[in-house]
């Protein structure tokens, strides 16, 4: 119970350093980051690529503007605290491709839209930056991306398409598995590398 | 000056409706404290309404849409659509009102009034920056304080809550377009979005599809969605307070 309190503290301590505000991390600079993602991944889907070559693509511009292995940990839960190290390692390069191929799918359905880049909004770990996509059928559809800055890097962290976070989604997803697994990270890393 | 044109019989339906719906909202379980946030009490018999849902989905609604899309032209498609929310905005400005949400009450009026121009069939406001807020009346609940009651999964209709349902029933049953068109007409706007609904089904039907039928446990995951997707709509936004920690590790 004691060591759990130091943890916690530990933790909270380190994350009172690593949070402080930043210079680095502007409103612009957030804006200016998903001016870029979303060029990048409407450029990628208007290429008209499907399958394994436009989730390859993914596979880049989330390992480029994003934090994978902490966005998959998040996922995962305090499981991962109690998964070796080598199985960490292979469940997060499974979540890489898994959501490299659901989030391809997703976004290939923005074929032939604009994004539009919005505003942005200070919020307590970073920025949430609105933007709206028109589809090609003309209807809008709210895209919200929360950005944080780490190691002083801008980074894109979680993804909100009509409110509904990737993040949570994910979580929920992961448990499922999880549970179809019998709980073992072990077990499902080979579920994952199916799913998306 | 309208009042002749409301049957007796509408009245009578209407009434009892209202009375239904009044109920249900005098009835909205307030759920005990609970960490996840959802209030599923419900949960097994919701899960075969699913399984009922998603069956009729895959025989029947899914290749509907499907003969749906590939007949009527998108060209078309997008005038039904456009209608359908067309004729939805005198309700949205009466749920505006009810919200006293003035700034969203001049854009469905704007919205009305420009659209207007093309009957209803074009959408040039949405090209304007005359954004659509989708006001409903389970949102006007909510305003006024009344809890969201359980989650509960309709046939058909698909993911709710105590609170949204009794909104739908009020919508639908006072929807002012109802009272302003002759009554032979009534049941027009309903049609209009039940045609659009097939219009949507096929337009997303992939994310539809993935979300039913790819995921692992499809009935978490539609609940997961559209709660999330409720609150957003009642937040205007997504709610600052439930955005992901980035600096804690879960």
């Amino acid at each position: 119970m004691q060591r759990r309190f130091f943890l916690t503290g530990a933790t909270a301590l380190t994350a009172l350093f690593t949070a402080g505000p930043s210079l680095a991390l502007t409103k612009a600079s957030a804006q200016a980051l998903i001016d870029q993602l979303s060029k990048d991944i409407l450029s990628v889907i208007n290429t008209g690529k499907t399958g394994a070559p436009l989730y390859k693509e993914f596979d880049k511009i989330f390992g480029k503007y994003a934090p994978v292995s902490a966005i998959a940990k998040k996922c995962l839960g305090p499981i991962w605290n109690s998964t070796s190290k080598s199985d960490q390692k292979a469940y997060v390069r499974a979540f890489r491709g898994y959501i490299s191929r659901k989030y391809g799918k997703l976004f290939r359905e923005f074929i032939g839209s604009t994004i539009n880049v919005k505003s942005a909004k200070a919020v307590k770990s970073g920025y949430l930056v609105k933007s709206r996509v028109k589809l090609a059928s003309g209807s809008p559809f709210a895209v919200d991306w929360q950005v944080y800055e780490r190691n002083g890097k801008t980074q894109f962290y979680d993804l909100y398409l009509e409110g509904t976070s990737m993040i949570k989604s994910e979580r929920i997803a992961i448990g499922i598995m999880l549970d179809k697994s019998g709980g073992k990270v072990s077990r499902l890393i080979p579920l994952l590398k199916k799913a998306g | 000056m309208f009042s002749n044109l409301i049957t007796y019989g509408l009245q009578k339906s209407a009434f009892t409706a209202i009375l239904g719906a009044c109920l249900l909202v005098s009835a909205c379980t307030v759920p005990p404290a609970q960490h996840t946030g959802v209030y599923d009490p419900y949960e097994a018999s919701n899960r075969q309404m699913h399984a009922f849902n998603k069956k009729l989905d895959t025989k029947l609604v899914g290749p509907t849409a499907k003969g749906y899309g590939a007949i009527i032209p998108p060209f078309v498609d997008r005038r039904i659509s456009n209608f359908a929310s067309f004729m939805g905005l005198p309700r949205q400005a009466v749920n505006n009102l009810l919200q006293g949400d003035i700034p969203g009450l001049s854009e469905t009026v704007l919205r009305f009034a420009t659209n207007g121009i093309t009957l209803g069939l074009f959408d040039p406001a949405t090209d304007f920056g005359i954004p659509d807020n989708d006001a409903d009346f389970g949102q006007t609940l909510a305003y006024h304080g009344f809890p969201q009651g359980f989650y509960h999964e309709w046939p058909l209709l698909g993911p709710s809550t105590e609170r949204d349902t009794a909104g739908f029933i009020i919508d639908t049953v006072l929807d002012p377009v109802n009272f302003i068109l002759p009554s032979s007409t009534t049941g027009m706007g309903t049609t209009f979005s039940i045609l659009d609904r097939l219009g949507d089904r096929n337009d997303f039907s992939d994310i539809i599809e993935q979300t039913l039928y790819n995921s692992e446990d499809s009935y978490l995951t539609a609940r997961s969605l559209y709660l999330q997707n409720r609150a957003f709509k009642l937040n205007k936004g997504v709610n600052e307070d439930t955005l992901e920690d980035p600096f804690s590790d879960f």
